[in-house]
């Protein structure tokens, strides 16, 4: 039969990140795909080195829309490392809230998408409306609605005070979860198109790197808070939720699962907050030659920053960052393979895609197997 | 005389044509709240239209000239349904049922083409989908139309207590002829960017508005003919209302379904329902 190559992206509506798909399909079956990455390569790793790391903070949190917390939190736990300085209790605390609540609604926002895929406007808008209880009370305690930057070396920029309309929000986004986690498991349209789809096993994400919550999908237990506790995760309990089907439907769920348990957390945590200092006075001065790698388990996964530095000098001499969905990338074509047309958007949708924040290049030459560099005046030139 | 009908001709297709752009607002605008949005004003697809009509009309160099009759079939298909219908001007003969379900597969005929030969990946698949869906909707649709039309093979009012099985195959067959949600698969926005549409801009994009627009209007109209008891122009348009409150009740409460679905549950749920309606009707009415 013939084979019809159907372009994906960079540019569709169903798609939220530049990259783009090329789908071999006969009839409406997927029989293979290429991949090309690279439609938004920012230089986010040479402005880190651009800046001193005070300000490197801020463009940290500006890596990512949505998870800009856990770039900012992973930036400066490795910066922390490098001078040997420990943030007290308190700010700890507070960061590990502002952490779980960035995952809740970072979440429900992968939730409310998926609805959308699915072709599912109701379930999509009201998923919304309750995502908005989030963003309020992450509006209340860092003052922001997007990007928070409340980290800042050796503590946090504003203190929290808990009222009870916190409380009286985070049990409505309690009960909201329940309600959506019932909607999203027991209406047919839903199930039939996700259950056994777009399979990832427990071979292939040891295999392909898979990290985050799409490998937890598979059965893979990994998970940085519980692995590596960093910042308050080791004083609180907490469960690391693991499916075992490894589709898409065990995707949505460990989601809506894990939204749950950062309730609970936040519960935890504002219970036992300590008092005390949310800041220590830090010197920039004592940075050494040092290397450190620093990692968070953001909402997507595994999250690496790699910081080196030189003696005397604030501004690091590299960065390195590795994105969780950039790590799941590579298990696109096994994902893909196999299934339907209709079914290709909300398989993308299923590992939460999110790659623009770093998105990187590579200039080959497919002849001569050689890789090239190519400088910032050339790119802007277009000599390449 | 001819310079009056000409005059009714043109007054019912403008009448249609507004109440269909406005069942299409209406539709949207209810859908909208039902799903706590403030949506657009009722009045925005005929603004649309308007605003089509003075674009550029943009043609790509894959498309081929077929692709211009699509619009202009649909539109004439859907027109000359509206003839048929027993509301104002109309031709009343004995078989016009057959013409209405020929004409009425004639007007998806229209996208069919424009899907095929506009030349993009999408619209291919699009029409090619568009297809498929009509295999599925023709045959519950053509079924249960029978049922109240039988005995005299026009179109004639009756009510929907007495064909209710009937009833609830067309209420099915309308929502997947129309493509609207649990069944917008052939424009699935999510998988084929616009579908069969997604090529076409200015006046051809606003003909197939047009043309949406009597489609709606046809269909609600034939619900509230055969099955909600007809009656006048002005009862006919009262009953319209409630059948369109109805399309956009369904249409905010299902995920779409996927093609090979949706073609079961048309042959396997509709169908079924349609023909022990005409059982009834054949050997026990």
């Amino acid at each position: 039969m013939h084979c019809m190559r159907v372009p994906f992206g960079p540019q569709h509506p169903a798609l939220p990140e530049p990259v783009h798909f090329t789908l071999k399909v006969e009839g409406e079956e997927v029989k293979g795909i290429d991949m090309s990455l690279g439609y938004n390569h920012r230089g986010i790793e040479k402005a880190f080195q651009q800046r001193d790391v005070l300000k490197d903070i801020y463009l940290a949190e500006r890596v990512c829309g949505l998870c800009g917390h856990s770039h900012s939190s992973c930036f400066v736990k490795g910066v922390e490392d490098v001078l040997g300085i420990k943030a007290p209790e308190r700010a700890n605390y507070i960061r590990t809230l502002v952490f779980e609540l960035s995952r809740i609604h970072s979440h429900m926002l992968f939730l409310a998408m998926t609805a959308y895929e699915l072709g599912y406007d109701t379930l999509f808008q009201i998923i919304f409306k309750d995502r908005e209880y989030c963003m309020e009370l992450l509006e209340e305690i860092t003052g922001n609605r997007v990007h928070y930057v409340i980290n800042t070396f050796g503590g946090v920029r504003r203190d929290f005070k808990v009222n009870p309309k916190m409380r009286e929000k985070l049990e409505i986004l309690k009960k909201r979860i329940k309600y959506h986690e019932k909607a999203f498991n027991s209406e047919k349209s839903i199930v039939k198109r996700t259950r056994g789809k777009a399979v990832l096993t427990h071979k292939d994400v040891i295999e392909l790197g898979v990290v985050g919550p799409n490998a937890r999908a598979s059965g893979v237990s990994m998970d940085m808070r519980r692995d590596e506790p960093y910042f308050s995760y080791g004083d609180i309990k907490f469960k690391v939720i693991t499916k075992n089907r490894g589709d898409i439907l065990s995707r949505i769920n460990i989601r809506l699962e894990e939204v749950y348990e950062s309730l609970k957390m936040i519960d935890q945590l504002i219970e036992k907050m300590p008092s005390g200092k949310i800041r220590i006075p830090v010197n920039l001065g004592g940075i050494q030659d040092k290397e450190v790698v620093s990692r968070v388990e953001a909402p997507r996964g595994e999250l690496v920053y790699y910081i080196r530095t030189s003696k005397g000098k604030t501004f690091p001499e590299r960065v390195k960052i590795r994105t969780p969905t950039y790590a799941t990338m590579t298990a696109m074509e096994k994902l893909l393979t196999g299934l339907q047309i209709a079914d290709v958007p909300i398989a993308i949708m299923s590992i939460d895609p999110c790659l623009s924040c770093t998105d990187r290049m590579t200039i080959l030459d497919l002849k001569t197997g050689n890789k090239k560099i190519v400088s910032g005046d050339d790119l802007r030139h277009g000599n390449y | 005389m001819a310079i009056i009908d000409f005059f009714l001709i043109v007054t019912k297709i403008l009448v249609a044509g507004f109440f269909g752009f406005l069942f299409m607002g209406i539709i949207r605008k209810l859908a909208a709240r039902f799903q706590n949005r403030i949506g657009p004003p009722i009045w925005q697809p005929i603004l649309d239209f308007i605003k089509l009509l003075s674009k550029e009309n943009i043609v790509s160099k894959r498309e081929s000239p077929w692709t211009n009759l699509g619009p202009i079939i649909s539109l004439a298909a859907y027109i000359s349904v509206l003839f048929l219908l027993p509301i104002g001007l109309h031709f009343d003969f004995y078989g016009s049922v057959i013409w209405v379900i020929y004409l009425l597969f004639a007007g998806v005929g229209g996208y069919i083409i424009a899907g095929f030969a506009s030349g993009n990946p999408y619209s291919g698949i699009g029409g090619s989908r568009e297809l498929v869906q009509a295999f599925g909707f023709e045959l519950p649709f053509i079924i249960s139309l029978l049922v109240p039309t039988l005995k005299l093979l026009s179109i004639a009012s009756s009510w929907f207590y007495v064909y209710p099985f009937a009833f609830v195959a067309f209420l099915i067959a309308v929502q997947g002829e129309l493509a609207l949600p649990p069944f917008h698969i052939p424009d699935a926005e999510q998988e084929l960017v616009a579908g069969v549409f997604t090529e076409l801009s200015g006046w051809r994009l606003g003909l197939f508005e047009l043309a949406y627009a009597f489609k709606i209007f046809v269909l609600s109209s034939l619900i509230s003919i055969l099955f909600l008891g007809g009656g006048s122009f002005l009862a006919v348009l009262v009953k319209d209302f409630f059948v369109i409150i109805f399309l956009a009740l369904i249409r905010v409460l299902f995920a779409r379904m996927t093609i090979d679905r949706s073609l079961k549950f048309f042959w396997f749920v509709a169908t079924p329902l349609a023909l022990i309606g005409l059982v009834r009707v054949l050997f026990l009415m």
